[in-house]
This record gives structure tokens, C-alpha cells and sequence, in this order.
């Protein structure tokens, strides 16, 4: 509460401290739309194949953290 | 059809200069409204989500120091003996980083390469972010006692520096943009060319 009152837009880091790790869906929208708006034919097939690749993306980094996440537990152990 | 009679109209250099200019211009130029405006709208608002996400100053502009807005000075080297070269009173010279080593002071502010390929916007925010950092704003903090907004003007930047991952995100956002402008670029470019070449066969 009291960072956000002393808040300035644009001057002041946004306070997302907390929950920075939900910044990758804006980024993964983002880069699906651009792409996906130079790969279809039509503009009107961009919203369903951008979702598409939303998720597969989303997907593939929760698949390489939980990778990533098992790999660093077995080697603390071994 | 409507886009093949404008390409014709506009060569590839162009194109490209435009697409820099103003993001998804290029598709614009060829007619393809649809292309241009969800392409443009999209970069620009993740270049301006990277600087709400930082702050301004996360941007790192070549030739300036980050932590002051000065320009950044470095000192001269003799090429020969790697030692400082002096003036006439024994003291050290320098020389603004730009023009003394520009690769060297890209290479030290490597994220500029990346965000400035998202146009005049990355251009003009960086010249905003030099502003900030000039040591005459107000510190404000919120006394824990008092629960009041203390302000004190001047000795401090304007604007706050990230750091740590809201930093790397903000930047990461910046460059993104950048590198997604440049794909348009090239496949708005590649297309105007590409149609062009159809037309002409066609002919």
C-alpha cells in the first residue's frame, strides 16, 4: 500500500515485486500476435492460432522449470 | 488488386525505413491495414508495458553515465603503451566515451542494441531517461511513524532506477519489441518485394 501511494508512472518501477513471474504472459501474448499475424493468411485466424501458441509456450516453459526444478533437487541429494 | 499496385510504388529501402519509423508501417505501405495495425499496435504496447514495468531509467543510453545523465567520459590511452595520456598540467585527459570507443560502450550497454531497432519511441526514451537521471528531483518517502508523504526537492534524479528482476523484465520487454519490429521489417519488406516480382512476371 505504501509503495503504490508513493508510485510515479513511467519514473517508478512498477511494484511487482510479489509476482514478477506473471509478467511472461503479457510477453508470450505479445510475441504470439506478432507472429502469428505474419504467418496467417488472414488477419481474422490470428486470434485462435495466437492462443494456441500462447499456451504451448506457457506450457513448454512450466514443463522446463518443473525439468529444471527436479534436475537442481537431484543433485543437491546426490 | 489493391496491394499489388502500391508495392510497385514503394522500394524495399523505404519500406524498411518506414517500418523502423513507425512499427507495421511496412505492411501499411502494401496495403495490408489489418497486418499493419495489429503488428504496430501490439510492439508499441509492449515497448511502453517494458518501460512501465522498469521506469524509465532502465533504459541505458551509449555515452551516458546511467546513474548521473552526464556524458559518460573516459580516459585517453595511448595505443602504443596502453598509458594514460596527460595534458600540459599532468592531469589525466578524457574524452566523451562515443567518440573515444563507441563499440566499446555499446558493448557495455548491450540491451540498446535490441530496443533502439523499435523506432524514434525507443530513441525518445531514452532521451527521457538521460532527463531523469539528472540530480534534480524530489525524494519522496513515507515517514513509518507518521504515515506521511515526506518530499524533499532536488539532489536526487528524477526518476527511480530497477534493479534486480523487475529490471531484467522491463529490459527484456524493451528488447522484445525491438527484435519483433525488426522481424516485421524484413518480412514486410520481403513481401513487398515478393509481390513485386509477381506483378512483374505477371506483366
Amino acid at each position: 500500500m505504501m509503495s503504490l501511494l508513493a508510485y510515479r508512472l513511467f519514473l517508478d518501477p512498477m511494484p511487482v515485486w510479489d509476482y514478477w513471474y506473471l509478467l511472461i504472459v503479457p510477453l508470450c501474448v505479445a510475441v504470439a500476435v506478432v507472429y502469428k499475424s505474419m504467418k496467417c493468411r488472414s488477419m481474422s485466424q490470428v486470434p485462435l492460432e495466437a492462443g494456441a501458441i500462447v499456451l504451448w509456450i506457457l506450457g513448454g516453459f512450466g514443463a522446463a522449470a518443473v525439468g529444471l526444478m527436479l534436475l537442481v533437487n537431484w543433485l543437491g541429494k546426490s | 488488386m489493391a496491394t499489388d499496385s502500391r508495392v510497385s510504388a514503394v522500394p524495399a529501402p523505404l519500406m524498411a525505413i518506414c517500418g523502423w519509423l513507425l512499427p507495421g508501417a511496412g505492411y501499411f505501405l502494401i496495403g495490408q491495414i489489418g497486418r499493419a495495425l495489429g503488428i504496430g499496435i501490439t510492439i508499441i504496447l509492449l515497448f511502453v508495458a517494458g518501460l512501465l514495468i522498469g521506469g524509465v531509467r532502465e533504459i541505458e543510453v551509449p555515452g551516458f553515465n546511467v546513474d548521473t545523465g552526464e556524458k559518460q567520459m573516459v580516459t585517453l590511452v595511448d595505443p602504443v603503451t596502453h598509458r594514460a595520456l596527460l595534458d600540459s598540467q599532468n592531469r589525466p585527459q578524457t574524452g566523451w566515451a562515443l567518440e573515444v570507443s563507441a563499440l566499446g560502450e555499446i558493448r557495455d550497454k548491450p540491451w540498446s542494441v535490441p530496443q533502439v531497432l523499435a523506432g524514434p519511441i525507443a530513441i525518445a526514451s531514452g532521451v527521457w531517461s538521460v532527463h531523469n537521471a539528472a540530480a534534480d528531483g524530489q525524494t519522496m518517502q513515507i515517514d513509518p511513524a507518521t504515515g506521511k508523504l515526506d518530499v524533499k526537492t532536488g539532489k536526487a534524479p528524477l526518476g527511480a532506477i530497477s534493479h534486480a528482476r523487475v529490471n531484467e523484465i522491463g529490459s527484456l520487454y524493451l528488447s522484445v519489441a525491438g527484435l519483433l519490429n525488426l522481424m516485421a521489417i524484413i518480412d514486410s519488406t520481403w513481401r513487398a518485394s515478393h509481390l513485386s516480382q509477381k506483378r512483374k512476371e505477371a506483366k
